[in-house]
């Protein structure tokens, strides 16, 4: 008899393959894998079967049905049912469980307190790609609660972190939320030393420009263009084929739809250019594709047998670097197509011109003729929100007309996705004066003569627009919040700027006990966006991080998603069928 | 040589002796042959209760009585058993007495006759009745097995989560006896029936039949008993020959010959090395290598098997028998020139002031710190205190010699068992006997962790003082523990409430539940007192969702529907998180809601998504239409407005439909435009250009541009 069979609950196999992949998995004695489902389980005899899923009602009338109908077919008295809820045992779900009456065939209810995975060194992801939404839509806080505790489990293994910082209302509530796990712990805190010396909390809702616009490093278009999905890219098969070894047919390729590729730091050349802006990508490959045939020219230089064995031994390493430019030129191709086509170029342009503050009062005629060629909606959508932010809230009469167009263009079914949209902040009638100049200016939003090639400013992300989230990490550091009062004011939900009082056996390492003033050695700070964040609010830090030569601190980033333009639309969105 | 007068040797250099623990303070009037014994193991208390089986006089009609006694004899409580025909008596690890009926109903009650709880062992077990039980020790916890009269075996590993578990079919027949093997995490059933011997394992169909080894086979097997770790078993054939081996059957250790037609009372492991068979007056001790000798009792005996030995229960006296140490068979036996016993011999010889003690030191100069341990173990081992103060004298001499050796602590009350206890329990076992200070003291003399030590007691002493009566007000009472407790890590103010709450007190458990600070216990604490306000507003403060929704799922099964709405109103972040559900899953409760809050624009949007979850066009106009009116209702003029033009539209399309028979239901104001126009409905379009007031841009320039794509 074979020995396990995982059920996944579909969502999470995706992520789990951060943390074990099915061949990890396979050595370790799982020999099927299911999805959960209310269809019947294929009959399969293992020794055990192991539920894997997050703690949902749904999931548990699923797994309900599953289980009763093993038990019909018989085939349930020679297994042990495992469930494994990721990342916390729910009562709720116990509860569902004991009303349907299958709470007693499982052997074990354990849960799995998977809350944050890692995407690269400096990254990790919760994968909850509703936070945002939840959270705005439908005032669930379950999101905060779970960040809270990832913060725990963090904590735990590195230490209290001193020094937290925040800004907007989710902020606030995931650090209340901190304060009062720590008080159930009683006593039993770690004992470790601190080794992240700040956390600083981003609720996405203090920074909704950034989300909306077009981001221009390299994996940034990649994941617009072709979403990212941990950490791994599906693009058409069909312009790979040349690039693969050469006995592969080209009939062979032609069955191969999608080409699937993952994207990891691991790679050097990605490692390189992931966060370059495309223009500067371009000429960074072409470089890299001259040094691949200069490796391989040096066969010419080659002399002696032992200078010939030297450069075959270099040949698989050689291979590997060849096959990525290859594929690094290829992708760049496919994005330098999408951009050359359609609207991209003038979308980019007004959303450039949104971004300097200029004529966002009006409805735009550009966007009219988007409406009235039927662009994608989201492409629409995103302009309008982007002019509504910037402008602080449109006047009734352009809302109306927006509105008014886009029901009459795309169809009433999408009434309710403006209606949330609304409701999430990102639509709105203006209330009050436009903040966004004062912003703009106090924060440096925009900048004018930035390099993209060799940047000396975060804005090269978005070819002149530096993400108001990562400003507002930079400005900590240097010249403090402080300095930049008036402009916190503005911004939404409340300013947090707390400490950690350590154990005090814990305390003495630290110098001066309290504050992280700017310069010094500058430690780590951890960067927690409550909501999603971009992929160029990672290039942003990292780029900050880049300089630590000028003393501020190694950053490492924390998420609830990586999100983009589309993607946070889209989750805000409710699909009506007409 | 006092103190090895009570060994015993048996083959070579193995010695057991049998040691009076207490002269039993139940006096001799007790014929334990009478009564059904249960003792918990590790020196547990004694329960005994008048075997039904048995024909005696009988001073009480009807019901029969359980009494629990100490290990020393001492009555600690009795109580009138009330339910069915009992048929099994048993203590759980954490000193619960077990109690199975015939009918498969399992109670439980602490030590003081206290009614804990009851679970059944299923319907079938209901239905055909338990021939025989057994309480054993499972993986971690105290698990109960049943043979049922129609052959099956049934099973629960952890009285505390009862989950019945059925075992294969035994084929029909007698069964002589059984017993339960722990096997890592699995437990299996050891069964003999006629001249067979099965293995039931819950994963496999059918019992698997094993072949022990016999010098002569045929035999029926009438006895068995498995050693504590679950790896040895004692087999006895009804030819009184013994066969002791692993307890896969696979190996022999030896086969011994009773030399007794007469079945033995009981059988039971002596730690690993021996097996003990009990008769009505003699003991047999049979090692595993096959050697054996005998004793005499004074009174019907009652064993009960230990880790490392075994009790020997008697109506006047209580005897422990085990296997002698190897640590103190070296350092106290006769003759030994063990390191241990050189330098017991030097610290005497130190005492009467004689050069031997020079001359032994001298001999262990180098194994001295060796020799220092040995003194040690062997005290941990021994009970008399004269024996164990003359070895800790030794060691403390032996010690002076050493510059660097930091002996734990000896504990006078140690034995061997301690070690499978662990301290704290032994702590927990004085708690339970509500010997507070003693266990405070003990716990302070060993510099135990607060958590493991001081506060646990505190927290039983807190248990034990919310049973009490009292002239006080709850309110004093709870203040008072919480005075004396503080905030100490391993203090649990839920166990505390809780007992409280059992004893009928629960205003006390209210007051006593608000110290506690984690917040799913507390919640799930006031949740069971009632107190549905405190625990949906800790819910929410500890922002774990599960938390309140589990409240919410509670209170909507306690309170009409109607009632449920008013209570949650006063919470904003319960009723979004209701509504989200309701969202999911009940539509109508979500308008309820929606209708008693007043909210026309939120029932308008409900009605939208409405109107597309239905197919056919006249409902969803209807809801439509719905929708408008209550926009108008909510004073949004310019949803209202969009949605009546959505309404008015349809009602179009589907005229046209009908005059043309092509499809337009469905498609957006300008997709219909435009769809006339390529159909060359230049007059329609005309119509609806001017019904819906669309402005000439909008329409020319979708013209161009939608004319050249054509």
């Amino acid at each position: 008899m074979k020995n396990e069979a995982i059920v996944w609950d579909e969502q999470l196999a995706g992520a789990f393959s951060h943390v074990a992949d099915y061949a990890f998995l396979k050595s370790h004695d799982v020999c099927k894998m299911f999805y959960i489902c209310p269809k019947k389980l294929p009959s399969y005899n293992v020794a055990h079967m192991i539920f894997l899923s997050r703690p949902q009602t749904k999931l548990m009338d699923a797994i309900n049905q599953q289980i009763r109908m093993e038990e019909i077919q018989g085939s349930s008295n020679k297994k042990e049912y495992h469930l494994w809820l990721v990342p916390r045992i729910s009562l709720l779900c116990e509860r569902r469980l004991q009303e349907h009456g299958v709470h007693g065939s499982f052997s074990s209810i354990r849960e799995l307190p998977l809350l944050l995975f890692r995407l690269e060194s400096d990254l990790v992801s919760m994968e909850l790609p509703m936070c945002y939404r939840d959270l705005q839509l439908d005032s669930d806080p379950s999101g905060l609660f779970l960040v809270a505790e990832s913060l725990m489990s963090v904590q735990g293994i590195f230490g209290l972190i001193p020094n937290i910082y925040g800004k907007g209302h989710a902020a606030k509530q995931v650090y209340e939320l901190m304060v009062r796990m720590r008080r159930e712990m009683g006593g039993n805190e770690p004992q470790v030393t601190p080794q992240i010396d700040q956390l600083i909390l981003i609720d996405r809702s203090v920074d909704l420009i950034t989300p909306l616009a077009t981001q221009l490093t390299y994996e940034g278009l990649i994941d617009q263009f072709f979403q990212i999905n941990n950490c791994t890219v599906k693009l058409p098969g069909e312009k790979f084929a040349p690039a693969t070894t050469d006995s592969s047919t080209s009939e062979d390729s032609a069955f191969q739809e999608t080409k699937t590729i993952h994207l990891s730091s691991s790679e050097a050349l990605f490692a390189e250019i992931r966060d370059c802006n495309f223009s500067a990508v371009g000429p960074r490959l072409s470089r890299h594709a001259k040094s691949v045939v200069a490796q391989y020219e040096e066969r010419h230089a080659a002399k002696t047998v032992g200078e010939l064995k030297q450069f075959v031994q270099r040949i698989p390493q050689m291979e590997v670097y060849k096959q990525s430019v290859a594929t690094h030129t290829t992708i760049a191709e496919l994005i330098q197509e999408q951009t050359a086509s359609g609207n991209f170029r003038p979308a980019l342009q007004l959303e450039q011109e949104f971004l300097k503050g200029l004529d966002t009062d009006k409805v735009n005629p550009f966007i009219e003729d988007c409406i009235a060629q039927k662009e994608p909606l989201e492409v629409v959508l995103r302009l309008i929100c982007l002019q509504c932010i910037v402008n602080s809230g449109f006047k009734p009469k352009v809302l109306e007309q927006y509105k008014r167009e886009i029901i009459h263009t795309y169809g009433f079914e999408h009434f309710l996705t403006l209606e949330n949209l609304e409701k999430a902040g990102l639509l709105h009638v203006q209330q009050g004066r436009s903040t966004y100049a004062t912003i703009r200016k106090t924060m440096q939003l925009t900048v004018d003569d930035v390099s993209e090639h060799d940047p000396t400013d975060m804005s090269y992300v978005h070819s002149g627009y530096a993400p108001l989230s990562a400003r507002l990490v930079e400005f900590l550091q240097s010249p403090g919040w402080r300095a930049i009062t008036g402009v916190l004011q503005l911004l939404p939900g409340p300013t947090l700027t707390e400490t950690q009082q350590l154990p005090s056996a814990l305390r003495q390492r630290r110098g001066s006990g309290g504050s992280v003033q700017s310069g010094g050695e500058g430690g780590t700070a951890l960067v927690f966006f409550i909501g999603g964040c971009t992929y160029s609010e990672i290039a942003a830090l990292r780029f900050l991080t880049s300089r630590v030569d000028q003393g501020g601190p190694e950053y490492v980033i924390a998420t609830t998603k990586i999100l983009n333009g589309s993607s946070f639309l889209q989750s805000l969105s409710e699909e009506l069928v007409p | 040589m006092a103190f090895i007068s009570d060994w015993t040797q048996i083959g070579s250099d193995v010695f057991y002796r049998k040691h009076e623990l207490y002269t039993m303070e139940w006096g001799g009037g007790i014929n334990l042959g009478d009564f059904m014994v249960a003792a918990a193991s590790y020196g547990g208390p004694i329960a005994l209760t008048r075997d039904e089986t048995k024909f005696t006089k009988t001073q009480q009609s009807g019901k029969p009585i359980i009494f629990v006694f100490s290990s020393s004899g001492r009555k600690i409580s009795s109580f009138k058993w009330m339910s069915g025909y009992l048929l099994c008596l048993g203590w759980s690890r954490s000193e619960d007495l077990v109690c199975v009926q015939e009918d498969g109903a399992v109670s439980l009650y602490d030590m003081f006759g206290t009614y804990q709880h009851t679970f059944n062992m299923g319907q079938e077990v209901k239905d055909t009745q338990v021939q025989s039980a057994q309480v054993f020790t499972s993986h971690r916890e105290t698990g109960v097995a049943v043979l049922s009269k129609s052959n099956r075996v049934f099973m629960v590993s952890n009285i505390y989560e009862p989950r019945t578990r059925k075992y294969p079919d035994i084929p029909s027949g007698v069964v002589e006896c059984w017993c339960v093997i722990r096997e890592e995490r699995h437990t299996n059933v050891l069964v003999s029936q006629g001249n067979n011997l099965l293995l039931l394992n819950h994963l496999d169909q059918r019992p698997q039949a094993l072949y022990p080894e016999w010098n002569e086979p045929g035999g029926c097997i009438v006895e068995m008993a498995v050693s504590n770790n679950s790896r040895h078993v004692a087999l006895l054939s009804d030819t009184g020959k013994l066969w002791i081996g692993s307890s896969d059957i696979r190996i022999k250790y030896c086969e011994y010959d009773v030399k007794s037609q007469v079945k033995p009372k009981q059988i039971a492991w002596c730690g690993t090395g021996a097996v003990v068979l009990l008769w009505d007056m003699t003991l047999e001790v049979v090692s595993v290598n096959g050697d054996a000798t005998s004793y005499y009792l004074d009174s019907t005996s009652h064993l009960v098997q230990e880790p490392d030995g075994v009790r020997v229960l008697g109506s006047t006296a209580h005897d422990l028998l085990q296997k002698v140490p190897l640590v103190v068979t070296e350092t106290l036996g006769i003759g030994s020139m063990a390191p241990g016993a050189l330098l017991l011999e030097a610290a005497k010889g130190f005492q009467e002031r004689s050069t031997r003690a020079n001359d032994c030191l001298a001999m262990i100069k180098d194994t001295l710190e060796e020799a220092v341990n040995h003194c040690l173990q062997a005290a941990q081992h021994e009970y008399r205190p004269q024996t164990q103060k003359m070895l800790l004298r030794a060691a403390l001499f032996g010690k002076s010699f050493l510059p660097e050796i930091n002996p734990d602590p000896c504990l006078p009350l140690t034995w061997n068992q301690l070690e499978h206890l662990t301290l704290p329990v032994l702590l927990d076992r004085l708690v339970f006997r509500r010997f507070f200070p003693l266990a405070l003291q003990i716990a302070s003399f060993l510099k135990m962790p607060e958590s493991d030590g001081a506060s646990r007691i505190l927290a039983h002493w807190a248990c034990y003082k919310v049973l009490q009566p009292s002239q006080k007000s709850d309110e004093q009472i709870a203040k008072e523990i919480n005075s004396k407790l503080g905030y100490t890590p391993g203090i649990s103010y839920t166990d505390i409430a809780n007992r409280a709450d059992q004893a009928g007190r629960k205003q006390l458990a209210i007051k006593l539940i608000e110290y506690e600070c984690r917040a799913k216990e507390q919640v799930l604490v006031l949740m069971r007192l009632g107190e549905d306000q405190t625990a949906l507003r800790r819910a929410l403060q500890s922002g774990d969702t599960d938390l309140i929704y589990t409240v919410l799922h509670h209170l909507r099964q306690k309170l009409s529907s109607g009632d449920f709405l008013m209570f949650i109103r006063n919470f904003p972040v319960a009723q979004s998180l209701h509504i989200r559900s309701c969202r999911e899953l009940d539509m109508e409760q979500l308008r309820d809601i929606l209708v008693q809050e007043d909210d026309f624009h939120g029932q308008a949007l409900l009605r939208i998504k409405e109107a597309y979850m239905s197919n056919r066009t006249d409902t969803r106009q209807a809801s439509l239409q719905g929708a408008a009116e209550l926009f108008r209702k909510a004073k949004n003029e310019s949803a209202c407005q969009m949605t009546e033009e959505q309404v008015k539209l349809v009602k179009w399309q589907v005229r046209l439909e009908d005059g043309q028979h092509k499809p337009y239901v469905n498609k957006s104001l300008y997709d219909t435009l435009h769809q006339l126009l390529i159909d060359g409905q230049i007059k329609e379009a005309e119509k609806l250009k001017t019904e819906f007031k669309i402005p000439e841009r909008s329409k020319n320039s979708l013209l161009l541009l939608r004319h050249q794509t054509f």
